[in-house]
């Protein structure tokens, strides 16, 4: 494997920084969860730099993939657009990557996301995989990232094509997918698909799936036992770490953290004056955001339907491809993003009428087409059936110059006076 | 300036007004159902073999988008939008059914909201595999005889294997012509202007299918007695990219003095390029030829689309590209980068046009072109 020039540095270079982040917190202690994530963090990308240096076999991989088959062939993950823009947020090298991905040619529509993506890979800021596994999951930007990394790395790769609704013939045709990917890996790798791991993985990813229900079962209760960052933080652990032992530990732990406050009668925060549904998710240069909520306006995010919310299904540690294939269906993000909008809206109201909210924030992320078209839809959705406003916030997912967290105050600021207003 | 074509001037006439032609209000005034399909894979066959008569539906002439912007958000492309414009408009109330396909986001969105606000009576959306593998041929077919079956129940039609075979039949028989058509602008000294293509394909989309195939035919026979459009001084240009149904854009291309002489569009080649197997079973036939037809930028992998590109660039003799993307068109935006730079390589100019779709800038369109012209004689 070539290890590319600026990988290498940039790497080691994220640890430190997750390492210094981890030391401060360790010092100053909040939630044992919250510094649980900053080790699982630091572990994460620690496993890469030591992959990138000892030239391991590492897969580059969208979000969304079945993370569960890399784990049972015992190869390092890395997740494409989590690194790229974790490198981003810690080096804090927005400008140069988004000036790459345009010297590039990509148009400034184009979701940031995927063209912070295509700028780490241009400048060979991120570990060159030794191949990549990419699907349509969750939009049209995840689905052509794959194309440009594979023409500017050289490098092989698959794409997993997953249907669009959740009928039994397409978790057939997704299954065969996963098939061909298993036989990918095989060729890639020269070795075979330990079956035994893949249905501990599998096994675990199940554990995962019910604690994230348990967890949303806890979460009905007034006041609202969680923190609003720790919907972020778990959407992270699960992107990275499904089907691994770190992953149950560390819902286990948020599951026992919310407990315990469920038992006590506490909330999250000291006062909760709003019960908020966010939809979609809140600008990751930005998720102070979601602590400036809670600390000025004491509101909470009760429910994310779009990240937090599993529909009916389960995964059979003795069917192990089937099941992942399943679980693209009905898991978080995916039903949402990549079905029909009677999923997404439907969840939505019912999780407004299940867990008492008295607003919602739509985070309007310009590159994202899927997401944003809905909002009208939604509004009404939520007018019509449950009564409750909600605010569309401009912002961009990742490119802080677009919509500066001052605005989105701003205008949050308005929203929780009219609410207040109507209380 | 170009003699004009009697058959086309009836074609145009045939296939206007937009969006509800003559030649539809004829065919509803006989008491016979309209269904409107949305992307270039899903295959019109199936619909026609019920009775009805398939069209496509495009947001032309949506020239300024109010109504569509509070229910698609503004960073939908503007084709998403236009066609939604129309439809709150209710221009396209004719409709008895829409049929659309998960071809991309906005695509797939736009049905999400037509279905949420609209009242078209049956509406179905077919999804639509990103690759080509045996796995993914039958998964399509299945997805076909659920559109098949759906469409049966809705309107209380058989659509039998016959039925089937001879729309096939029908439509392949259009697509001949098509090429046949397409062959009169291989040649230095082309026939056949990009623009009155544009308009012809248009046509198709908007009238029945048999009558059009006889008005082609006509106009394939007086083509020949045509003086030829250029001495091969005119610099042959091919446009690739999001969906372009404007022949006015075509035309300020050309009369820049430029020829349009082949395309990579879902309203040129990517529409009729392959015909149906008649030898398999229909649904499966189809199922192939929809999903192997010249690969929109939503397929994987890219190089399929680079090699139908590079051969149209062979077999058309093609000078020059003009890459155009709809504003928030994500696929062919992330395709361009990787396409400009193999075509550069090979030697093939490239012009970028960042458009909205179905909106005015022709002025600043004719400006680039003429800018890249200019280029491409210099380079000569
Ligand atoms: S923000 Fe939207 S467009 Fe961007 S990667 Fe995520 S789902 Fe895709
Ligand atoms: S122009 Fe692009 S984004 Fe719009 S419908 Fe066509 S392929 Fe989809």
């Amino acid at each position: 494997m070539t290890v590319a020039t600026l990988a290498k540095p940039r790497i080691q270079q994220m640890v430190k920084i997750l390492e210094n982040i981890l030391a401060h917190r360790h010092k100053n202690p909040t939630y044992a969860s919250e510094e649980l994530y900053y080790e699982l963090m630091v572990k994460y990308y620690r496993r890469i730099m030591e992959a990138v240096e000892q030239e391991r076999t590492i897969v580059g991989h969208t979000v969304m993939s079945p993370l569960e088959v890399f784990y049972g062939m015992g190869i390092v993950p890395m997740h494409l657009e989590s690194t790229s823009m974790m490198m981003a947020i810690l080096l804090g090298n927005y400008a140069e990557f988004f000036d790459a991905a345009r010297s590039f040619g990509l148009t400034p529509e184009t979701c940031s996301a995927h063209r912070l993506l295509a700028a780490t890979v241009i400048q060979n800021s991120l570990p060159r995989p030794d191949f990549i596994v990419w699907t349509n999951q969750v939009c049209d930007n995840t689905s052509k990232s794959g194309d440009a990394i594979l023409d500017l790395y050289e490098i092989p790769g698959i794409f997993l094509d997953r249907p669009y609704r959740y009928t039994t013939r397409e978790v057939e045709y997704f299954t065969k997918e996963l098939k061909r990917l298993v036989q990918f890996l095989e060729e890639q790798t020269g070795q075979k698909m330990d079956y035994d791991r893949l249905s501990e993985a599998v096994a675990r990813s199940q554990r995962v799936t019910e604690l994230y229900r348990e967890i949303a079962e806890l979460r009905r209760n007034i006041p609202a036992p969680a923190r609003n960052r720790c919907f972020l933080n778990s959407m992270v652990v699960e992107w990275l770490y499904a089907g691994t032992q770190e992953a149950v530990e560390y819902f286990e732990l948020v599951r026992d953290e919310i407990k315990e406050r469920v038992d006590k009668g506490v909330g999250g925060i000291p006062e909760e004056r709003f019960r908020i549904l966010t939809l979609f998710l809140p600008p990751s240069y930005e998720w102070k955001l979601m602590d400036w909520m809670e600390q000025e306006y004491g509101a909470v995010s009760v429910m994310e339907p779009y990240c937090s919310w599993w529909a009916k299904g389960d995964m059979d540690p003795a069917k192990p491809l089937e099941s992942i294939a399943e679980k693209s269906f009905y898991r978080s993000l995916v039903r949402q993003m990549h079905g029909p909008s009677e999923g997404i809206i439907e969840d939505a109201v019912q999780a407004a009428i299940d867990y008492k909210a008295d607003g919602s924030i739509y985070f309007a992320h310009i590159g994202c087409r899927q997401a944003c078209a809905l909002i009208r839809s939604m509004k009404d959705a939520l007018k019509d059936d449950v009564g409750i406003p909600m605010i569309a916030l401009d912002c961009d997912i990742i490119d802080p110059s677009l919509s500066p967290g001052e605005e989105m105050r701003g205008k949050l600021e308005g929203f929780f006076e009219m609410l207040e207003d109507t209380k | 300036m170009e003699q004009s074509l009697k058959v086309l001037e009836e074609l145009k006439e045939a296939s206007s007004p937009f969006p509800q032609s003559k030649a539809i209000q004829a065919w509803k005034a006989q008491g016979k159902k309209v269904v409107g399909w949305i992307c270039t894979y899903i295959p019109e066959e199936i619909i026609e073999a019920g009775g009805m008569l398939p069209i496509r539906v495009t947001g032309a002439k949506a020239e300024d988008i109010t109504e569509a912007d509070a229910y698609l958000y503004a960073n939908t492309c503007t084709f998403a939008r236009g066609c939604l414009e129309l439809a709150l408009r209710k221009d396209y109330d004719f409709l008895d059914g829409v049929v659309s396909g998960t071809s991309c986001d906005p695509i797939r969105r736009l049905f999400d909201v037509w279905n949420n606000y609209l009242q078209t009576p049956f509406r179905h959306i077919v999804s639509v595999p990103h690759k080509i593998t045996p796995e993914a041929e039958e998964f399509f077919a299945q997805q076909l005889r659920h559109l098949k079956q759906e469409l049966e129940e809705f309107f209380q039609v058989d659509i039998t294997t016959d039925k089937l075979r001879e729309t096939i039949k029908l439509y392949n028989k259009s697509r001949e012509l098509f090429r046949k058509l397409y062959d009169f602008r291989k040649s230095g000294g082309p026939l056949i202007s990009g623009t009155e293509t544009m308009e012809i394909i248009q046509a198709s989309m908007r009238m029945p299918r048999a009558e059009f195939n006889s008005q082609l035919e006509r106009l394939l026979a007086e083509l020949p007695q045509r003086q030829a459009l250029s001495n091969g001084d005119r610099p042959r240009l091919m446009v690739v990219g999001s969906i372009l149904d404007r022949p006015e854009f075509i035309n300020a291309i050309e009369s820049l003095g430029a020829i349009v002489v082949t395309d990579e569009l879902c309203t040129g080649t990517r529409f009729w390029w392959n015909l149906t197997d008649t030898t398999l079973e229909p649904i499966e036939a189809l199922a192939k030829r929809y999903l192997n037809h010249p690969p929109c930028a939503r397929m994987r992998p890219f190089s399929m689309r680079m090699d139908f590109v590079m051969g149209l660039i062979n077999e058309f003799k093609v000078e020059g590209v003009i890459y155009e993307i709809i504003k928030f068109c994500d696929v062919y935006g992330h395709d361009k980068p990787v396409m400009k730079q193999k075509l550069e390589d090979a030697g093939i100019p490239v012009l970028e046009l960042d458009l909205e779709y179905g909106m005015g800038g022709i002025g600043q369109i004719r400006t680039r072109v003429e800018a890249f012209l200019e280029m491409m004689k210099v380079g000569k």
